[in-house]
Parts: C-alpha cells; structure tokens; sequence
C-alpha cells in the first residue's frame, strides 16, 4: 500500500478511541504509580469525544480538516496535560496536509515530523525526559528514514510499532523530567511512563487500522 | 488598567484566589477565572477554550497578565494564546509568579494604573514576604555573610552639611529600595554594608565631602545611578543651607563640676526636681526554653511599638507638622529593619537566649557604634536607638516604668530622653528638662523646641547633685541651673531674668497685636493660613487676628486611613486653643490635583486639576465628608469656626454640602449633643466660574475667601509647574486683578465677607495694591504678619483707591510689575 486513504484514517480513529478505552485501567494504574491517576481516564474521555465524531469526519473528505478537528476535540475534552499535547499533535499534523483527501508516505512523515515537534515545544520536553516523547521522537526519526527505502505503508507502520514499544519499554528506568511524576524524582525510576504509553497504543492502532 | 486571569485545574480555587484578589483591590481590577472542566463527573483539570474566553473578556484592559496553577495550567494557557488574535496576544503575558501570593500582588500593582511589566514585576517578587518570615536560619547567616555585591560601582560624593544622618539614611534606603537590585554601599574603605539596612547604611558616619561607593547588582543597576546623582542633586534631602548649630556658644563651663550644660530649647523654668534617672531597663541573660517563642514574642512585641510609633508619628504630623513628624522615620526603619532582627535572631537560636537579651545586646552594640562616631549630629542618634531598644523590651517585659507620669508641675532630670517620651510629655506639667546626655540636635531636642519646653541637655555626671524634689531654676538659652540650696540669690535673680524674659516676650507680642489701621484710619484684618497646630501657636505671637486657612488635609496625609471623629476632634480643640478664641476658619478635605492621598482611592485621572478635588471628592465620600463636619460642628459649640467648602464650581455643590452639613446638626440636636447654629459657612474662589454665580451663592453662603494660585491657574488656564508657560503665571495679571475686584465689588454688594488668602498675600506690593481695589481682609503665612501690618499702617488708603477698573490702569503683566518700582 502506497496511499493512506480516507477510510484508513477513519478506522485508526475509531481503533484508538476503542484501545484507549480497552486501556483506561491499565493506563490509570501506571499513572497512579508515578503520577495523578488521571491518564486513563483523561485519554478515554478525549478519544470517546473523537468516536462519537467519526460519522462526521467521514462525511469530510479534507483530510487537513479532520485531523484538525480531531486535535481541537482532544484539547477541548482531556483536561490533564495530555490534552494539549496530544491536541497540539494532531493540529500540527493536520495543518501540514491541509486539503489532501490522501496521504503519500512522504506527505506522513512531513506531518508526522511537524506533529511532534509541535508537541516537543507545547512540552518543552526532550527524549530522555521520560514522556511521550520518548515514543514520538524515535518514531519521528524511523518514518525519515524510511523514506529512502521505499517501502510499504505496511512496513512502515510495523516498524514503527516495534520502535515504539521498544521505546515506552525504555522509559521505565528513566527519572521522571515532567509532569507530575518529576516531583518524584529518583522514586519515578521502575515505572513505565503512562503518556509514553498512550502514545505506543495510538501507533498501534494505527498499524491495526491498515490491516483490516 | 491591567487584567488579571486565573487559571486553576479547580473551579473552586480559582474563584477562590478571584474572592482574594477583589477584596484586596476593592473590585478595582478586572479578574477572570478559568478554573476546572466543565464535566462533571470529573471537574479537575484546565481547558484551553476557557481560558481563551477569559483573555478576551479583558480585551479592553491596557495590558492581561495570566497566573496559572500547576502543570498542564500553563501548557494550556500557552495553547490558548495562540488561539486568541494576534493583538489580544501581544499584550497578555503569562506570568510564573505563585498563584495567590502573585494574584494579590499584581491586582494591588495594576490598581495603580501600572503597565503590565511592573504588574508581573511586582507578582514575581511576591514569595518575598513569606520567604523572609520563613527562611530557615542557616540561610540567613549565609546572607548575612554576603556583604558584598560584585557589580555596578558608583560613587556620590555626600553633598548636605549634616552628613548621611538619619534623615538622608531613610530617604536613600527608601530610593534603594524603588529599584531591582542588590546594592552594598561603604565609605572610607571601610567593610561594605547592605544599602537597604537603616542599621547599617546610617552607621557609616559619613560626613559632607565624603565619597559613597555603591556596588550594585541587578538590571536596574543603571537607573540607580541616576536616581542616586539626582539624590546627591536634591542635597540628600536636606535643605541646601543648614545651620549647624554653635554648641559651643551656648555651653556653660563645666568649671569646678559646676552644674552646667547646653542650652538647647528656651526658656526660663523654675521648680520642683521630679528624678526619672532609673530610665534603664533590666535585663538578665537568661537562657531561652523554647528560642520560638522568644521569637514570636520579639516579634510581637516589636509590631506593638511600631503600631505605637505610627500612632505618635501621626498624632506629630498633625500637631507639629511633617518636620517633625519625619523623626520617626528613623524608628520605623529601625523596627522594620530585617538585618537587624536576623541578627537578634541569631543569637536567640544560636546561644539559646531569651528574646530581651537577645535585643539588648544587638542595639546596644548599635549605641556603641553611634556613640562612637566623630561627628556630634550622628553621635546624637544613639539617643534614639536606646528609646527603640527600651520600648521593646518594656513591651516584652510588660513593664510600663518607662512611662513618665507627672502627678504636679516639676522640672523633669534624665539620663536621655527620646523623641517619643518627649511627645507622650503633658505638657501642663513639665515645666523643664534636664538631661544628662543628648544634644542640640538630639531628635527629642527638636521636639522640646517644639513643645515649648526649656531643655538643657548634657549637663554630665553632675546631674547627680539634683536630688529629688530639689528647688532650681535652669536658663534653657544659656544652659545654667542652679539650685536653690547651693545659691538662693543667684535664684532670685533667675525669677528677675524669667520676670524680665516674659515681659519682652509680652511687649512683642503687644506690638504684633496691635490692629493693622492705616494711616487714615481704615482698619485691616490680617489672618494667618496654617495646616497644624503647632503653627497656630506661632501665627498667635506674631499677631494674627484669628485663622484665614486652616488647611485639614494635612491631617489626612501620610497615614494608611482617615482620621476619627474623636482624633479630628481633639486636633481641631487643640487649633482653637492655641488660638485663645480667635476667629478661625478651616477649610473641610481639600485634596485631589497634585494633593494625594493613597487610600482615598482616586484612580489616575486624565486631568486630575479638573478631576475629583476638593469639595467634588466630598460630595462623593459623604461618611467621611460626615465625619469631619461632625468633629467641626462640635468644636463650634466653644469656639467661633467658620466651614469654608474648596473647589466650587456651582451652586449645586454648595446646595449638597449644605444639606449634609444640615444632616450632621440634626443629628447632633437628636443626641443632645451642642453645636453653633449660626455657623457661618463660606467657599474658596479658586474655580472661575464663581465670579458668575455671586449673587445666586450668597443666599447659601456667608463669605468668600480667594484663593490665588488655583484661580489664577485656571483663570490664565497656565500651569506654574510647567516652565514652557510659567512666565505669565502671576497672581498679579490684570485679568487675575481684575477677577479679584469683581469678587470684591460682587461681595460688598451681596453682603459677602471677602478675603484673600493665597500666596499673594504675603507680597508687600500686592498688599498695597490689592488695599487700592478695596481689599480689606488678607490671610498669610504667619512670620509675615508683622511685617505686612508694618506696611498697612504706613498706607494711605482712601487718597490711593481705585474707584474705577483696574484695566484702566493695566494692560500687561509688566504694567503692573512696573507699577511696584515707581
């Protein structure tokens, strides 16, 4: 697959809203072990705002325009700090394909790129930090190089994948940098990042969406 | 004015900070909340929209600061800045200042009209208060050790004649203080001290002549240094020629352990020795329990004599006038100094001391180190740092020893005395005081003067040959005493002298009595403007016929809310008595234009000359208009006053100030409470448009008083202050003459008394002009009484007077200036 249509975009939408709500406890149990406890509950909340959404995005053909929707509904619906950034994620990626009604691999990691530096600033958060960034900035990386190599959106995407759980795994031994976990300090050490996380299961999806 | 928005993940805290925030400002700052989500089942959290809302509810302000709470508060509030229009954005800032400490500070910043740096300015230093109460010691010897600043050196050369006394010392600390910086200061290689410590910037002894080296840290570093040129400008405060005073003149030998000492306030007094020599507290070095509460009782105790200080400083300004008032400056500075309680902190936890000891030891190392230094002005502040000393540990210990209480007229013997004893003095029973140490220029020395009490200080350890209930007689203009048992005859002749001294006294006064009739017999009434007490005392002895002015502001100044009833009440009786029944017409609140007072709440205007002033302020404060009209009505029952209303304009103001003033009476006659009904009530001429409602305003009011400078500036339509116009500013223009006889004329023929009491009337030439156009009262500032009276009499009025207008004799300014000359 060489194009990301409409429906796949739709489908990984609607996978993420049903993982994340599959997820809640176990998301909140991590959050609750370094963190306010609300990370689960915030990410459903946001995502089953994004599902109630779908019929919508799927009469809209702009593809710019729903992930710019989809970014505003997170803002205005997770309250913690994973809204804006999650939120500022999706804007970002949406305003670098304004117009399109399909994605190239290229158009994808452009976005994908402008998405994550969008949060890095929003977050001032660096890899390292022990956050969400830990998983994005890697993936960032990875979609680059995938470029020259001429693959499939399906490898592409398995790949990714595997570079993220790879990464939120690493995220265990880290000190908490931001946050609530960072007034733990040494004591956030052997405990996985809840927004790392969050973020594998987002990519997850999103590889899950193109299979079906 | 600046906004101020709340962001808070809880609703109920950011309407919470919001209560905070409006009590402090009154509701005078817009503050929005964006405080918790709009879901239910889960409110806790921050929602971008919200606080978009809330910046562009505040669109109108000058400036939008955005405090937040924890975490995603501000990523939000960032979201939400670039969600609002480019405008809007630029002119909110989001500030990292602590959510209440930084609310309340900024809302008491943005009150003052301040742009939106010094507002979040102001929010980020708010932790200050809190961490200097809370610092763990450690800390502070740390801080303490840090004397010295790397940064900015400036030099000032100390220009004033006194030297960096205690005055200049509060005025600089208090200019340090205006800008962000750390700033060490020393002089003559001695150590460096912090510029912001009363006990160590005025322990550097420096003198005229002597150079200041500041070294200074901080992004205001270069504004210092201008305002520190500008200080060494304006002489440091002081005026540019002080006398100093020639102790030497006045001392009497201390020849054979004769008892002897300065002469430094005079006067004759002769009686009863009352012996207060026990003026030393008691402290023991006892070991603390608990070193807290030896704090917290130092503390207490310290906040109770400054709330004691304020009080007299207030009663001083009121009484004495500002001059005197500034004495306590010192003190105030000296209770609040934070070094020096870091240090008697450091001793209570450190050596585990109790609080008194603690206190005794530091100050009396700051007396050794006053005492120490060469320059007698300096030395003399010692007196001052034992009275602090002494009331505090009086206040811990509970002790009220220190108090003097008279129970008959005597003639009070000290080691020292301070200001505030001095002032807590009845002054019906002292009849003199002896001191063993002090000086010319010891504040408590000042105020004697003041008071009216003979003083002689530094008689030295012959003081000890006065024994209690002693006869004596001391010569405060020559520093002599002398006690009956050792010289009955020398006493006598001091009676003589003291007989003799009244009776000059008496014979001046006679002659500055004497009615201002010219030499054709038209009798003048001349009256003294004055703003205390104290300078009703003099304007008597110079002969003034009762008071033109009195001007209560003053009373108002300088304080943190209005005068009592009762406080007015018993400055006002203390005018009237030191008038002995003379006339006296006092002028109700004039404040607004350039006169302001911080807790009136007068926001900044545009034009504040044309703004809230005078009696336009009064008729929008009616309690506190109310409570003074009460307080005069009262005095009226004993003493003749007149009420003079300022600033009208129209009709309409005096109709509304009389009909309170008719509320106040009403009130009054209901609890039986006596007033004067026949009050006569009057207005200032200052507003222009009076010249044209003469005739309508005398059915309301009894007489008129001009007010030169503000009707001239508003005649002219011209601001002395700015020199770019200034020229013309004259009270003396044709136009303002011409104004002033239509007053004249108007009032004669509406049956309005009419006076003049603005500067003008201290004008020898204008006083002869203004007789000429048929003026006939004038009210001045009281030294130029005699003078004026002087002039009066040597005039011929009725061959002089013009009968017709005064244009017909002047055209220009210059017209009537070369009038003077021929």
């Amino acid at each position: 697959m060489k194009t990301l249509q409409h429906k796949h975009i739709i489908k990984w939408f609607e996978l993420a809203s049903l993982t994340l709500r599959e997820n809640k406890d176990y998301l909140t149990k991590l959050d609750s072990e370094i963190g306010d406890a609300d990370h689960g509950f915030n990410m459903e909340r946001g995502f089953n705002k994004v599902h109630n959404k779908l019929e919508e995005f799927s009469l809209n053909t702009d593809l710019g325009a729903i992930f710019k929707n989809m970014g505003m509904t997170l803002i205005s619906s997770i309250g913690g700090a994973s809204g804006p950034l999650y939120g500022t994620f999706f804007l970002q990626f949406g305003m670098a394909i304004v117009t399109k009604t399909e994605l190239s691999l290229q158009d994808f990691v452009t976005a994908f790129e402008k998405g994550v530096n969008g949060v890095k600033l929003r977050g001032r958060a660096s890899v390292g930090d022990k956050t969400m960034i830990d998983v994005l900035a890697p993936v960032a990386d990875r979609l680059k190089e995938s470029l020259s190599e001429n693959n499939t959106f399906e490898k592409v995407f398995s790949d990714i994948v595997k570079s993220a759980e790879k990464s939120m795994k690493s995220t265990v031994p880290l000190i908490a940098k931001k946050g609530r976990a960072s007034y733990l300090g040494a004591r956030s050490v052997g405990h996985q990042d809840a927004g790392a996380t969050s973020s594998y299961l987002i990519l997850k999806s999103l590889k899950e969406a193109i299979e079906e | 004015m600046v906004g101020i928005v709340i962001v808070s993940h809880s609703k109920m805290l950011a309407e919470g900070v919001k209560e905070l925030a409006n009590q402090m400002s009154q509701n005078k700052v817009a503050v929005i909340t964006a405080g918790g989500l709009e879901d239910t089942s889960s409110p806790i959290g921050t929602d971008p929209f919200k606080i978009k809302d809330a910046i562009e509810a505040l669109s109108d302000s000058n400036g939008i600061l955005v405090l937040m709470d924890i975490g995603s508060a501000v990523m939000n509030a960032e979201l939400a800045l670039d969600l609002v229009d480019e405008r809007l954005k630029h002119k909110t800032l989001l500030c990292e200042a602590p959510l209440v400490e930084g609310a309340i500070a900024a809302v008491a910043q943005a009150m003052t009209g301040a742009d939106i740096e010094a507002v979040a300015n102001e929010a980020k230093h708010s932790l200050l208060g809190k961490q200097t109460l809370l610092k763990p010691v450690e800390e502070q010897v740390e801080t303490d050790a840090f004397t010295d600043v790397v940064g900015k050196e400036i030099k000032i050369t100390v220009p004033n004649q006194l030297g960096l006394h205690a005055r200049p010392s509060v005025k600089l600390i208090e200019l340090v203080n205006k800008f962000d910086v750390t700033a060490t200061v020393s002089t003559k290689n001695k150590p460096f001290v912090a510029a912001d410590s009363i006990s160590q910037v005025s322990t550097l002894g420096a003198k005229k002549g002597d150079i200041l080296t500041f070294r200074v840290k901080g992004k205001q570093a270069d504004d210092l240094e201008i305002a520190l040129k500008g200080f060494v400008k304006q002489n440091f405060g002081d005026p540019v020629n002080t006398i100093i005073p020639q102790s030497n003149k006045k001392v009497s030998k201390h020849v054979n352990n004769k008892l002897a000492g300065i002469g430094v306030s005079n006067g004759i007094a002769i009686g009863h020795a009352k012996l207060l020599k026990n003026m030393v507290v008691n402290v023991k070095k006892e070991k603390a329990e608990n070193t807290l509460l030896e704090i917290s009782k130092l503390k207490m105790a310290i906040e109770a004599v400054l709330n004691n200080i304020i009080d007299l400083q207030q009663k001083t300004m009121a009484l004495y006038g500002k001059e005197d008032a500034e004495i306590f400056d010192f003190h105030i500075f000296m209770l609040n100094d934070s070094k020096t309680l870091d240090k008697v902190e450091q001793i209570i936890n450190n050596d585990c001391l109790c609080a008194e000891y603690a206190w005794y030891t530091v100050f009396s190392d700051l007396e050794n180190k006053y005492l120490e230094m060469e320059d007698a002005y300096l030395k003399e502040r010692a007196a001052d740092i034992v009275e602090i000393r002494n009331k505090v540990i009086s206040d811990i210990q509970r002790d009220s020893k220190n108090d003097i209480i008279l129970t008959e007229p005597a003639i009070l013997v000290v080691d020292e005395i301070g200001p505030a004893q001095t002032l807590s003095l009845d002054t019906d029973k002292v009849l003199g005081i002896i001191s063993m140490h002090g000086g010319e220029t010891s504040h408590a020395t000042i105020l004697a003067r003041s008071l009216g009490i003979p003083a002689i200080t530094a008689v030295g350890k012959a003081i000890s040959d006065i024994k209690e209930n002693d006869m004596l007689a001391m010569n405060g203009s020559t520093g002599d005493i002398v006690l009956k048992s050792e010289n009955p005859k020398k006493i006598n002749v001091l009676i003589l002298e003291k007989e003799k001294e009244d009776r000059v006294i008496k014979e001046r006064f006679i002659k500055a009595k004497q009615p201002a009739i010219s030499n054709d017999g038209v009798e003048f009434k001349i009256l003294a403007n004055v703003s205390s007490p104290k300078e009703a005392k003099l304007a008597f002895v110079n002969g003034a016929e009762g008071i033109g002015l009195y001007r209560t502001e003053f009373l108002f100044m300088n304080r943190e809310s209005a005068p009592s009833e009762e406080e007015q009440y018993s400055v006002y009786k203390q005018l009237c008595e030191n008038m002995k029944g003379l006339p006296i017409t006092i002028r109700t609140l004039d404040i607004g234009g350039d006169k302001h007072i911080p807790y009136m709440g007068i926001g900044e205007e545009n034009n504040p000359f044309l703004g809230l002033r005078g009696i336009r302020y009064c008729l929008q404060n009616i309690p506190l208009f109310k409570t003074q009209l009460r307080a005069l009505c009262r005095i009226s029952a004993a003493y003749q006053i007149k009420i003079m209303y300022p600033m009208v304009g129209i009709v309409e103001e005096v109709l509304s100030a009389n009909k309170i003033l008719r509320e106040v009476q009403n009130d009054l006659k209901k609890q039986n409470i006596p007033f004067d009904k026949n009050m006569q009530v009057g207005i200032m001429v200052e507003v222009p448009s009076v010249l044209f409602l003469i005739p309508q305003l005398a059915k309301e009011i009894n007489f008129l008083s001009i007010g030169t400078n503000d009707l001239t500036q508003y005649l002219l339509a011209l601001d002395r202050e700015n020199t770019n116009v200034s020229k013309y500013f004259s009270a003396l223009h044709p136009a303002v003459l011409s104004a002033v006889q239509t007053v004249i004329k108007l009032a004669k023929e509406n049956n309005l008394e009419v006076s003049l009491c603005g500067e003008l009337a201290r004008n020898q030439n204008a006083t002869k002009l203004l007789s000429r156009i048929g003026l006939r009262n004038f009210s001045m500032s009281s030294p130029a009484i005699p003078d004026i009276k002087e002039v009066i009499r040597n005039l011929s009025i009725n061959k002089d007077t013009m009968n017709s207008s005064v244009n017909e004799y002047f055209t220009t300014l210059g017209d009537v200036k070369s009038s003077f000359s021929s």
